[in-house]
C-alpha cells in the first residue's frame, strides 16, 4: 500500500515534468521555428549581428608632437538597409517612403523586390543612425537594418599614398597598398573579433585567451605628424595646381634618427573612397616606389665625398670653360656659360655642372662609386613601407668617364626621394646613414605597447668634420645665392641646395628637351639639424628651375616646423 | 529513476527516511527552478548591461569619430593666409634668445 503510494506519487511528478518539458519544446518550437525570422530581425535591430559586414581590424594612429594619438584609419559602425523580397508589397510606395530618408537606386530597388524567392537583398549600405532609425520607425514589413563596420579613414585623403587602404583581393578582404598591406599580420583580425552573443558564448570565446594568446594582432601608432603631414601636402597641393604638375612629392624627416615626420605625393586619392579611382599608378607610393634622376640635389654629396677624401676643400679652383668634353659626349652647365676660375663654394651657389665633374675627377671613379653605394644609393633603405624599389646606379658599373661625370650632378642614376633624403641626412647629422622608419610603436589590442621602433644607424659614410664643412657651404648657398638671398633667416641657419634635372625618355635614350624634375633639399637649423625636408616636382609647367618654384614652399614649411616644434634660433 | 528506486528494497526504507527522501527530492526540484531562475535572469541581466554598455561605447566612439573629423577639416583649412584673416600679424621686431648647439662648432 506505502508502496504503490510513492509510486504514485512519483509518477505523478514525472508526468508534471513531462508537461512542463513538453511546454518548453512547444514555446521552443514557436519560438524557434515559427516566428524564427521576426526574432531575427527583431535581435538584428537591438544587437550587432555577426554578418559577412562585420569587419574587424587594427587601429593605425597618427602621432602628434605632445604623444596626443588621433586615428588615421579606423572602423566605423554604420548601417545596412536590406529587404525580404517575399514581404514586400507595395514596391514604389516604400521606395518612395525610403527615399525622402536617404538616396537609393529606384532601379537597383525595383529589381531587388523582384527576386521573389530570394529572403535576402541588400539595398544601401553605409547608413549613419539617424537615416537608420528613421527607416527603422517607418516599421515596414519586410524592410530590415542590420549594424556592419567598414574601414574608414577619417582624414581622407591625408597621407593616403603612406596609408594605401584594405581591398578585395579575391574573395579575401585585406590591405592592398601602403601599411595596410605591410602590416597586414599586425592589423587584420580573426573572424568574429570581440563580438560576444551571450554570455555563455563569451565563456567559451575566452577560454582561447585563458589558455593563452600568441596572436600578433595589434594597432600601430605611425612617426607621421598629423599638422606637419597636412602642412605639407597643403604646400604640394598648391605645387600641383600653380605649375600643373604631373607629381608633386616630400619628405620630412629627422635627419639624427630617420624618423619620418611626413611623407606626400599629389595626386593622391581618397581611401575611403578607393574604387572611384581610375588611375592605378596613384596609388602607389612614389616616395619609394619609383625612381628619379634627382639632378643638382646630388652635387652636395659629390662635393662631399670630395671633402671627405681631402681631395678638395671649399677654396680649392679649377677653370670653368662652361663645358666638358668626355668620352666624346658634351657636358655644360645649365646656362653653358664659362666662368673662369672658381672656387668650391661658387660650384654650390651657381650650380655649376663643371665643377661637379671636377669634383668626381679628384676623387677618381672608383672612389666616387664607393661613396654613392655608401650613401645607400641602389640599395633599399630597408623603410617598413610595402615594395620598396632600390635606386637604379647600373651607369657607374661602366668605365665610361662620362656616365660618372653626369652621376655627379645627378643625372645618369635614378634613385627614389627616400633613399634621396637619407643620403642627404649624412650630410646633417655628422655623417651617419640613418634607416627611415615611420612606425613608431605597436600595441597590442589591450594597448599595452609591444614594440618601440628605436633609430638605426646602418654605418658611418662621412666624417663629422665634413658633414660640418658641407652644412657651412649650404648655409651659404641660401645666405647668399639662393634667389639672391631673398630667403636668408636672420635666426636661423638654413642649408639647402636645388637641383633641376632633365627628364629621361622612358623606354629610350637621350631627355626630353622641355620637361624637367624640380628638387629641393633643406635643413635646418643647418649645425644642429632638426628636420630635413626634400620637395620634388615632375614636369612643372611654365617655370624653369626650382629654385622659382621650390624655394617658397620649402621657406613656407621650414617656418612652419620652426615655429610648431619651438625650435629656439641659434645665430 | 524509476528501475533506481524500484530496485531499492522497499523493507530497507522506514517510514521517516522515505519522506526524508521525497522531501529531499521535491528541495532539490525547487533548489533547481530558482538556481534556474537566478542564473537566466542573471544572464540577461548582464546582457542588458553590456548591450547598454556597447551602446554607450558606440555612442562615445561615434563622438570622437565626428571630433577627430572635425579636427582633419580644420586642420585642412588653416593655413598662415587663413591664420591672417583670423587676425594673426607676422612678429616683425621679435626679441631672439640664440642658443649654441654642443654638437657642432662653427667658425
Amino acid at each position: 500500500m506505502r508502496r504503490d503510494s510513492i509510486v504514485r506519487r512519483i509518477r505523478i511528478t514525472y508526468f508534471f515534468l513531462f508537461i512542463i518539458g513538453a511546454f518548453f519544446i512547444a514555446r521552443l518550437f514557436f519560438i524557434q521555428v515559427i516566428h524564427g525570422q521576426s526574432y531575427r530581425e527583431m535581435a538584428n535591430q537591438q544587437y550587432i549581428s555577426p554578418s559577412s559586414h562585420y569587419f574587424d581590424r587594427g587601429i593605425i594612429h597618427f602621432k602628434k608632437k605632445d604623444g596626443q594619438l588621433i586615428s588615421a584609419a579606423t572602423i566605423k559602425t554604420g548601417y545596412l538597409l536590406a529587404i525580404n523580397p517575399k514581404l514586400i508589397e507595395n514596391a514604389e510606395d516604400i521606395y518612395e517612403k525610403i527615399s525622402i530618408i536617404t538616396a537609393i537606386d529606384k532601379e537597383l530597388f525595383l529589381k531587388s523586390v523582384s527576386k521573389k524567392d530570394d529572403p535576402y537583398e541588400e539595398i544601401k549600405h553605409r547608413l549613419n543612425e539617424d537615416e537608420a532609425k528613421r527607416i527603422q520607425k517607418l516599421g515596414i514589413n519586410g524592410v530590415g537594418i542590420h549594424s556592419e563596420t567598414w574601414r574608414y579613414y577619417p582624414a581622407q585623403n591625408l597621407a593616403s599614398s603612406v596609408l594605401g587602404f584594405v581591398g578585395y583581393n579575391g574573395d579575401k578582404l585585406e590591405g592592398r597598398y601602403g601599411l595596410e598591406k605591410y602590416y597586414e599580420s599586425i592589423l587584420k583580425r580573426g573572424g568574429g573579433g570581440n563580438l560576444k552573443i551571450n554570455s555563455f558564448a563569451e565563456t567559451i570565446i575566452d577560454i582561447k585567451n585563458l589558455v593563452g594568446n600568441n596572436s600578433q594582432e595589434g594597432d600601430i601608432i605611425l612617426t607621421i605628424d598629423p599638422e606637419v603631414q597636412t602642412f605639407l601636402e597643403n604646400n604640394l597641393n598648391e605645387l600641383l595646381k600653380k605649375y600643373d604638375a604631373q607629381l608633386a612629392g616630400g619628405i620630412i624627416i629627422e635627419p639624427k634618427t630617420g624618423k619620418i615626420l611626413a611623407m606626400a605625393a599629389k595626386p593622391d586619392f581618397d581611401p575611403n573612397n578607393y574604387a572611384e579611382i581610375k588611375n592605378l599608378s596613384f596609388f602607389l607610393n612614389p616616395n619609394v616606389q619609383n625612381t628619379f634622376e634627382m639632378g643638382s640635389i646630388m652635387k652636395a654629396l659629390t662635393l662631399a665625398a670630395g671633402l671627405d677624401l681631402n681631395k678638395i676643400t671649399p677654396q680649392s679652383t679649377y677653370r670653368d670653360e662652361g663645358f666638358v668634353i668626355l668620352n666624346n659626349k658634351r657636358i655644360e652647365n645649365y646656362d653653358s656659360k664659362g666662368r673662369g676660375l672658381v672656387d668650391m663654394q661658387t660650384v654650390l651657389n651657381k650650380s655649376l655642372n663643371t665643377g661637379a665633374v671636377f669634383v668626381m675627377q679628384q676623387i677618381g671613379k672608383e672612389n666616387f662609386y664607393n661613396y654613392i653605394l655608401n650613401y645607400g644609393l641602389g640599395e633599399k633603405t630597408g623603410i617598413d613601407l610595402p615594395d620598396e624599389v632600390s635606386g637604379l646606379i647600373s651607369n657607374l658599373k661602366s668605365d665610361r668617364e662620362v656616365e660618372y661625370a653626369t652621376a655627379s650632378f645627378g643625372q645618369g642614376i635614378a634613385v627614389t626621394p627616400i633613399e634621396m633624403a637619407c643620403a642627404l641626412s649624412a650630410l646633417a647629422n655628422g655623417g651617419l646613414l640613418m634607416k627611415p622608419y615611420i612606425i613608431d610603436e605597436i600595441r597590442s589590442e589591450d594597448g599595452v605597447s609591444r614594440k618601440k621602433i628605436e633609430p638605426i644607424e646602418k654605418r658611418r659614410v662621412l666624417k663629422q668634420e665634413t658633414s660640418e664643412e658641407i652644412s657651412r657651404m649650404l648655409v651659404k648657398v641660401t645666405d647668399e645665392a639662393l634667389v639672391n638671398g631673398a630667403y636668408k633667416m636672420d635666426h636661423y641657419t638654413i642649408a639647402a641646395k636645388t637641383g633641376t634635372a632633365q627628364m629621361h625618355k622612358e623606354d629610350q635614350k637621350g631627355y626630353y628637351e622641355n620637361e624637367y624634375i624640380h628638387s629641393f633639399f633643406g635643413y635646418a637649423p643647418a649645425f644642429d639639424a632638426r628636420f630635413l625636408i626634400l620637395l620634388y616636382l615632375v614636369k612643372p609647367q611654365g617655370v624653369a628651375y626650382a629654385s622659382h618654384s621650390l624655394t617658397e614652399p620649402f621657406i613656407n614649411i621650414l617656418k612652419f616646423l620652426l615655429n610648431y616644434y619651438q625650435v629656439p634660433p641659434d645665430r | 529513476m524509476t528501475t533506481l528506486i524500484k530496485t531499492i528494497p522497499y523493507q530497507i526504507l522506514d517510514e521517516d527516511k522515505r519522506k526524508i527522501l521525497s522531501r529531499l527530492f521535491l528541495v532539490i526540484i525547487a533548489f533547481s527552478s530558482i538556481f534556474y531562475v537566478y542564473f537566466a535572469g542573471l544572464t540577461i541581466k548582464q546582457m542588458l548591461e553590456k548591450n547598454k554598455n556597447e551602446e554607450h561605447f558606440k555612442l562615445i566612439n561615434r563622438e570622437y569619430q565626428q571630433n577627430e573629423e572635425k579636427y582633419f577639416r580644420i586642420l585642412a583649412q588653416l593655413d598662415l593666409e587663413q591664420a591672417r584673416l583670423l587676425g594673426f600679424i607676422d612678429p616683425k621686431k621679435g626679441e631672439f634668445i640664440v642658443y649654441q648647439s654642443a654638437a657642432v662648432a662653427r667658425r
